[in-house]
């Protein structure tokens, strides 16, 4: 695996982190899902792939276990028996934080690669008279 | 005249610091990629002190044409002495940007001291005449 | 020796050739000096070559200008020899 690869590799996985990132955002108010009951906060799992250095892979996209967020609203149309809603356990605070370093993260990936790319570069340069 | 024209010392060593540099570099674009994978360990390579030492040798039994510089290959190997994160990450985006732009400066300058090199026996062999 | 002091010793022997006795000298002491110079100049070039092969970029312009010193001085010998065959040839045209 070879250096455009691995960086190639940095770039798809964060950008599947800002996908999930914003699929949260989007859904931050959202009380009903297909599968009943409020929207659940994905998150990303990364692993390294293969032999070292083999760069690294989204290998799951999993809900976090945290408790929805109960507000008190009486009159709301999927109010329970006592008055709660139950919200999703998103907090935009901490997706905006996730996001800023997915983006940095990204634009990491994207200087290795323009890196790899100028060392391919001289290497041809050599050869020139 | 047996000797190989780019064998002499310094172009050898000129050649061994672009591999290095390129081996280096894929360390680093793998730690980048991997800086939010759990209990990932950052890797590096090595190779300025077993440079300086083949130098050394060389040096110490010069022969005239080709002296041989004995460099072994670059060498990587996990670093665990960067701290880790809660999820048991040593990447620093911070440390591994500065070194991958420190270490392109040392590939550019290794091509382009080896290319003038290139360029200034050219000049001899054409005895610079053009055309 | 610096590029500057080979060229300008290089010019007080060319106008030395106009006495043809007194140009031998003048032109194989010119010669000489630079050839001298150029492995000197190549030594050090090599030297600070193998610094920022070994790392140290602290001093990456010296050894860019070192090269290019070596360089120039390499191109002077070179101008010098063809200048040397040109005559040779001439010479030879002429002895018909």
């Amino acid at each position: 695996m070879d250096c455009f690869d691995i960086s190639a590799s940095g770039l798809a996985a964060q950008r599947g982190r800002l996908n999930v990132i914003a699929a949260n955002i989007a859904n931050v108010e959202t009380t009903v899902t297909d599968t009943g009951g409020p929207y659940r906060r994905q998150q990303v799992i990364f692993a390294s792939k293969g032999s070292n250095p083999g760069g690294v892979e989204v290998v799951g996209v999993v809900p976090d276990p945290r408790e929805a967020r109960q507000v008190y609203q009486p009159g709301h149309p999927n109010a329970d028996a006592e008055g709660f809603v139950a919200y999703p356990n998103v907090n935009i605070v901490e997706e905006m934080v996730d996001l800023v370093s997915a983006t940095r993260s990204y634009e990491a990936n994207a200087a290795a690669f323009n890196a790899a790319k100028a060392m391919a570069q001289q290497a041809l340069d050599l050869g020139r008279a | 005249m047996k000797c190989n024209l780019l064998a002499e010392v310094t172009s050898q060593a000129l050649a061994a610091a672009l591999r290095g540099t390129a081996a280096r570099q894929a360390a680093l674009a793998n730690n980048i990629a991997n800086v939010d994978t759990p209990t990932f360990t950052r890797t590096e390579v090595e190779f300025e002190q077993a440079l300086a030492g083949a130098l050394r040798e060389a040096r110490r039994a010069p022969s005239h044409c080709a002296g041989q510089l004995r460099v072994p290959p670059p060498r990587g190997h996990e670093d665990h002495s960067a701290p880790r994160r809660e999820d048991g990450n040593n990447v620093s985006i911070e440390r591994e940007m500065t070194a991958l732009a420190r270490n392109a400066l040392a590939h550019r300058a290794a091509s382009e001291l080896l290319a003038s090199r290139i360029r200034m026996l050219r000049a001899v062999i054409h005895g610079n005449r053009r055309g | 020796m610096r590029a500057n002091e080979i060229i300008s010793s290089h010019s007080r022997s060319s106008l030395a050739q106009q006495s043809p006795g007194a140009a031998k000298t003048g032109f194989s002491d010119a010669l000489n000096q630079v050839v001298s110079s150029l492995s000197e100049l190549q030594a050090s070039a090599d030297r600070a070559a193998e610094s920022v092969a070994m790392g140290n970029l602290a001093n990456l312009h010296e050894a860019v200008i070192a090269m290019q010193e070596a360089s120039l001085a390499l191109d002077l010998v070179v101008a010098v020899r063809n200048h040397v065959l040109d005559g040779i040839q001439e010479l030879l045209r002429t002895q018909v």
